[in-house]
Order: structure tokens, then sequence, then C-alpha cells
């Protein structure tokens, strides 16, 4: 039973990596660059993740200002550090980290429902008998479309992280906005910048090309959608927080 | 300016329909299961099979965030000369606010949409009508078992999870910043004790029954074939997410009102 | 007896049925007929008090369950079997624990005033798969692993193992082939003279109406076209049912026609 459920584990890595290559040749092609559907994603997949995002980032940044702030109390019995650790804790990780797997939730699982739908109800045969590549079709302007969302979402979260925060501490620790900023200069620079900026892609590269692998091995009605859905968010959730620790820990190591 | 107010209005009216609708149907679990008998076998084989399935994920997320953890928490103590903080900063953050998230939010992918698509399917090949044509409570018979078995499991791997974290975060701290194991797990009753762990196991729950009350809302009110199964999975993982985050907030404040309270009992009010 | 007074209802802005009104009396045979999407399904819904009307009266036995809770619809859904569309057995289950699922409720167990032992179980069970031609071989399988044919007569057993007094047909005949459809048209029929087993049938299909039905009841846009025996609604002069009847009767072989 374990081997079957290995061999079955190590078939659907290798479909999702040959299935990132293919996508990844396209970018060299020409006709796979469908305007109208890249986008197309990017309105459902950005825009439409942008209310959830907004709304739990934001408490979010609350609770962190507010944890932050337990612990520098009890340890330190002062919570003047504040400002310079929320900063870098949002900057660096959390800002990125909590919107990426909410991200995954919504942008994963609407993706792979979709593509298991497509495929159960033999719309994808259809597709291939019209002569339309469904990878170039499907995957890739999502593809597209994710990366650049996933890119925009990680600094807009970053910023309603932080706002919250601001707010928070100016609140109920009594700080003044120009400390804030003041620690912002000393402590966050380009490099935090960049380092958000490449996880954002990097998770939004892996997130539909995981969805889509998913959706394309999906059988058998209804149930099919189901399960497909529920290993998708799943593979998402640890392939982002796996990518997360290994490219903290190049960028701790190269900065 | 009028359309916006419209969209406001609308938005707010979906929210409540929508939160009234959950809570209605918590409610009506409850009841079911408090007036019902023979519900505990059940339940126990799903908290088993629920954590079971979950455990793997749930550890190697545990390892992986609490490697994370380490690392940024290093890069900021250095700064302030105060790395003999790093295990009880990283074990607090874990057991406090992390671990409770990460583990509901891989629940959440894992198992609720498990449920609602499980569930989902029940409903829309007619298998949940036919149950309660055959005279069995379908919530009795489905959604009890699956909504105690997930608020519990949730207990249950915090708690494995949690242990899992700390023990590779240890590693981790030892192997990538170079801090001594001892001084790691010195670090740590500075910052936790047994009354954050109940405070972390009371978020845990919330969470749990979040996860629990929307993924079998969703699940057995869907409709519309694997369409609809698809969008009860999806629409439940989103608002699962949203949910959790929103609980947090609130959580966190009780939680930490709770410890407080708690070390002042335990030191006999002296602080 | 199951009596309709004046039953309406809308789903949205749609109105699925209006002011319906009919009866139907102890072993008797009822088809409802009609296109898709005219309420023959939501009707039967409405019978064992899944759904409940927007306005009107439905009587079970004498009982009103447009009033009932969900604790006193229970006793009355005992006593109701329900065949739907889909075979709808669960996923989880074996056959035999398919078909067994209704005599290990507790309502069940009321009924009989006793709870039956698993020796019991098994005749009944092996006695009710045996109506629906289908042998102990099958006991152990799941239902993904037989074919579709075969797990709608499991459907069946299962609803029949309780001992309903009424039938409730959700187009009973959709997707089996010409075979199994005459057995279980047969059955239908056996059931309702020798158990007195009423049966309401939902159906597209005009030939088994009218080969077994002892009334039939035509819905159209929301609302009855016409009820009647078969030979009243053979002389119907309504354009949709003389449709219904003139595709009927271009299948039957020339001899049968003539009846």
């Amino acid at each position: 039973m374990i081997s079957h459920w290995l061999d079955e584990q190590i078939q659907t890595q290798k479909e999702i990596f040959s299935l990132f290559g293919s996508v990844g040749l396209r970018v060299f092609r020409k006709e796979a660059w469908r305007f109208h559907e890249i986008i197309e994603g990017i309105v459902k997949i950005g825009i439409g993740s942008i209310p959830m995002i907004a709304i739990s980032t934001s408490f979010a940044g609350l609770v962190i200002t507010n944890e932050i702030a337990w612990h520098m109390d009890h340890v330190l019995h002062t919570v003047e550090m504040i400002p310079g650790f929320t900063a870098q804790a949002i900057l660096r990780e959390l800002g990125i980290a909590i919107p990426a797997l909410i991200f995954v939730g919504k942008v994963g699982a609407s993706v792979t429902a979709e593509v298991g739908t497509m495929k159960v109800t033999e719309q994808i045969d259809a597709l291939k008998l019209l002569g339309i590549d469904p990878i170039d079709y499907l995957v890739f302007p999502n593809f597209i479309a994710s990366i650049i969302s996933s890119a925009c979402m990680v600094l807009i979260a970053s910023a309603v992280t932080l706002t919250c925060a601001i707010f928070v501490a100016v609140n109920r620790y009594h700080f003044g906005i120009g400390e804030y900023l003041n620690a912002l200069k000393n402590f966050v620079g380009m490099k935090d910048f960049f380092c958000a900026l490449t996880k954002g892609v990097v998770f939004g590269a892996v997130i539909p090309v995981i969805s889509c692998a998913y959706g394309f091995r999906c059988k058998g009605g209804a149930e099919g959608v189901g399960t497909a859905t529920t290993n998708s968010v799943v593979t998402s959730t640890i392939a982002v927080i796996t990518l997360d620790f290994i490219l903290t820990y190049a960028f701790t190591s190269i900065f | 300016m009028s359309e916006i107010l419209k969209i406001i209005t609308r938005f707010i009216h979906q929210s409540v329909v929508e939160v009234g609708s959950v809570l209605l149907f918590v409610f009506k679990v409850i009841k079911t299961a408090a007036t019902t008998r023979g519900n505990l076998r059940p339940i126990v084989q799903q908290i088993s099979y629920v954590s079971f399935r979950s455990l793997p994920t749930v550890a190697f997320a545990g390892i992986f965030v609490g490697a994370i953890m380490v690392l940024q928490f290093n890069v900021i103590l250095v700064q302030y000369n105060a790395e003999v903080f790093l295990g009880g900063l990283n074990t607090s953050a874990v057991v406090r606010e992390i671990g409770p998230l990460i583990i509901s939010f891989l629940l959440a992918g894992k198992i609720g949409a498990y449920t609602a698509a499980e569930l989902g399917t029940m409903r829309v090949t007619e298998q949940i009508d036919a149950i309660e044509c055959l005279g069995t409570n379908p919530i009795q018979y489905l959604i009890v078992p699956r909504f105690f078995g997930i608020v519990i499991s949730s207990l249950i791997l915090l708690l494995l999870g949690v242990m899992i974290s700390v023990v590779g975060s240890m590693f981790v701290a030892k192997v990538l910043c170079g801090i001594n194991p001892l001084q790691f797990l010195n670090a740590i009753p500075r910052f936790t004790n047994y009354w954050t762990l109940a405070g972390s196991s009371f978020k845990s729950m919330v969470y749990g029954t979040i996860v629990a009350s929307v993924a079998c809302h969703r699940g057995y009110t869907a409709s519309g074939g694997a369409r609809g199964v698809g969008k009860a999975v999806t629409l439940s993982a989103v608002f699962i997410n949203l949910y959790i985050v929103i609980a947090d907030y609130f959580t966190t404040d009780i939680v930490s009102t709770l410890i407080e309270l708690g070390h002042h009992w335990m030191n006999g009010g002296e602080n | 007896m199951i009596r309709f007074e004046n039953v309406t209802k809308s789903f949205g802005p749609k109105t699925i049925l209006k002011n319906v009104s009919f009866e139907v009396s102890t072993g008797e045979i009822l088809f409802i007929l009609g296109k898709s999407g005219m309420g023959k399904s939501v009707t039967l819904k409405h019978i064992v008090g899944v759904m409940k009307p927007d306005s009107g009266k439905i009587y079970v036995d004498g009982k009103d369950v447009t009033s009932m809770s969900d604790l006193q619809l229970e006793s009355v859904r005992s006593t109701c079997g329900m065949v739907f569309q889909h075979p709808a057995l669960l996923d989880s289950l074996n056959v035999y624990q398919n078909v067994s699922f209704g005599l290990r409720t507790p309502q069940f167990n009321h009924a009989m005033k006793r709870t039956l032992n698993e020796e019991e179980i098994k005749t009944r069970v092996l006695e009710k798969l045996s109506l629906v031609n289908l042998g102990p071989e099958i006991l152990e399988r799941m239902p993904p692993e037989i074919s579709y044919g075969m797990q709608k007569r499991v459907s069946l057993a299962r609803t029949l193992a309780p001992g309903p007094s009424y039938l409730l047909f959700d187009e009973p005949t959709t997707g089996l082939d010409p075979i199994t459809t005459n057995a279980v048209n047969d059955l239908i029929f056996e059931l309702s003279r020798k158990l007195k087993v009423t049966s309401v049938v939902v159906s597209h299909d005009m030939a088994c109406a009218l080969k077994i039905a002892d009334r039939i009841l035509v819905l159209d846009q929301a609302g009855i076209l016409a009820i009647g025996t078969v030979s009243e609604i053979k002389r119907s002069s309504e354009a949709l049912i003389q449709d219904f009847l003139s595709e009927t009767l271009a299948l039957l072989p020339p001899e049968e026609r003539a009846k």
C-alpha cells in the first residue's frame, strides 16, 4: 500500500515538473502569448483576490503588532523596539507568507476546480480535437497572470499589513508615525524589496502549474474534482512553505 | 457613487446571509449531537482518520515553518545582540501564533476541502437525500462525526505539530545559526508555559470549528453537478482562510488576557 | 393514500408547481409524465417532506406532512421508499451495507417493535436482491465497481428492504437496458398488485406508463395538464399528450399499435 502511494506521489511530481518544463518553454513561443486570456486571468486571479488579501492581511497586521508588543513587554519590559521589529518581520516574512498561503487557497482551489471540471466533462478533449493546445490555452495564460498578480499582491499585502501595524502601534502603543518611518529607513532597504518581489514571482509561478497539473489528472466526475482540488491545495501549500524556506536561507546567506 | 454604495450594501448583505446561515447550520449540528445517541464511535473514527491523514503534512510544514522563523528571527536578533532569546522567541511565536494559524490553513486545505468535496458529491448524487429517505438523519450520520472529528483533531494536530516544530527548529538553529540546543531550550520557559499552550489550544479549537463548520456547510448545501462541487470546495477554502485570519485577531487578544490571568493566579497574585 | 391540495412551489421567480391537487389511492400506480423541468421530481420530494411547498397541504395517510417537524417526518419517511434518478448508493459502504442501511435505523426497529439480528438482515437483503435479479456474489462489492444498471438495481433493493407501503420512483428506468427496464416495470406492477404497495412513478417513458399505470398525470408549465386512467389519457385532445402518444406509438410494432 505504501509503495503504491509512493508510486502515485512520484508520478504526480513527475507530471508537475514536466508541466512546469513545458510551460517554461512556451515563454519563448510567440503563439503562446494570448494577451486576451492573460488579461482575463489577471482580472480573475489578481483583481479578484485583492479584497480577500486586503481584509486578511490587515487583520494580520493588527495581530503581528500585538504579538510582538506582548513579547517585547514580557521579556525586555519595554516596547521601544516595536517599529524596527514589526517592520522587519512584516516586510521580510509575514507580509509575504500569509498572503501567499491565502493566495494558494483561493487561486489553487479555483484553478484546479475549473481545469478539473473541464477535464471530467471532456471539454479538454474537445479542445484537443479542435486543434487547440490545452497548455497554451489554459495553463500558460494562468501562469503569466498568476506571476504578475502574485508579484503585485506581495507588494500590496506588505503595504496593507504595514499600514495596519502602524495603525495599531500609533493608537494602542502611542508611537509617532515618524518613529516608524525612521525604523523603516534604518532596517529596511532595496534588498528587502527585491527579496519580497522574488518570493512573490516564485510563488506565483509555482501555484498555477501545480493546480493545473492536478486539474489535468482529475478523473471520475464530481468526486474526482473534489479530490484533485484538495490535493492541489495541500501540495501548493507545502511547496510555498518549502520554497519560502529555501529562498529565505539563500537571501540570509547572500546579504 | 451610488454604484459603489450599491456594491457595498450588497457585499454586507451577502456577508450577513453567509455568516448567518453557517451559524444556523452549526447550531443545528450541535443540537443534533446533543439530542441523539451513539455519536461517540463515529466521532472517534473520524478523529483518528483526520489526524493520521494530516499528520505527515503537519509535521513537514511544522519543521519548515520553524526553520523559516529561526532564520528570520536570527537576522533580527543579531542586530540587538540578543541571540540567547532565539529559542524562546521562536517557540513562543510558534506556540502562540504561527502554529495554530498554519495548522488550520493546512487543515482547511487537506481536510476542509476534502470534506466539502465529499459532502458536495454526496449531495449532488442524491446520496444525502437517500439517507434521509431511508429514515436516518443525515446531519447525525454525516455531519456530526466530521464536525467534531475536525475540531478535536485540530487540537491533537496542534500539540503534535508544535512539538515537532520546536524540535525541528532546535536542530535548524544548531545547524544553520550555530546556536547550542541547550541554550535554545533554556530560553523557552522565559516566554512560554502551560498557560500559553492552553491558550494556543483554545485558538486552535476555534480555528478547527471554523474549518469544520464552513466546510460541512458548503458541502452539505452544494448543488449543480461537478461544477457545483468545485464551487463548494473553492469557496470553502477561500472563506475558511478569511475567517481564520479575522478570528486570529480576536482570539489573540482573548488568549493574551487569559494567559496574564493565568500567571497572576499561579503566582498567587504577587505580581 | 397521498393527497395534494393546492400545492404551489416557486424557485426564485420561477413557479414550478401552481395549485396542484391530486390524489393517489392505496395500491394504485400513478405515473407522472411531463417534459424536463416541469416539477416532476419536485412533486416527489414534497411527498417525503425533503422540500416544503410555498402554500397548500400534502397528506400522507391522512397526516399533513407540510406542518411536521423533522422528527415526525422520520416516521412518514419510514413508510415511503424513494428510488432516485441517480443510484445514490453510499460510496463508502459495500452493496450489503447499502441494502441493509434502512434495516438498522431506530425508526425501522420501532416499526418492527424489535431489532433484527444479523441473520435476519442477511436473509432480507438477499431476498430483496433476488427481486431485482441480483445474486449473493455481489454483496461485498463497492458501488463504483459495479455497472450503472446494477447500481440502480441495488438502489431499488435498498429502497424495498424496509418494506415501505409507498414507493416513489424518480425515473426508475433511465439509463437501463430494455430487458432490465421491463423487469423493473414488472416489479413495480407486482408489488402494487401483491403487496398493495402504492407507487408514484416520475418518468419520460409513455410506453411504460401505458403498460403498467393505473392512472397518468401529465404536468406542464406550472400545473396539471391532465389526469386520468390510461384510456382517458389516450382519448385526450391536448396537443402535448398527443405528441407523447404518437412518439410512443411509432415505436411499437403494428399489431400493438392497433390496440
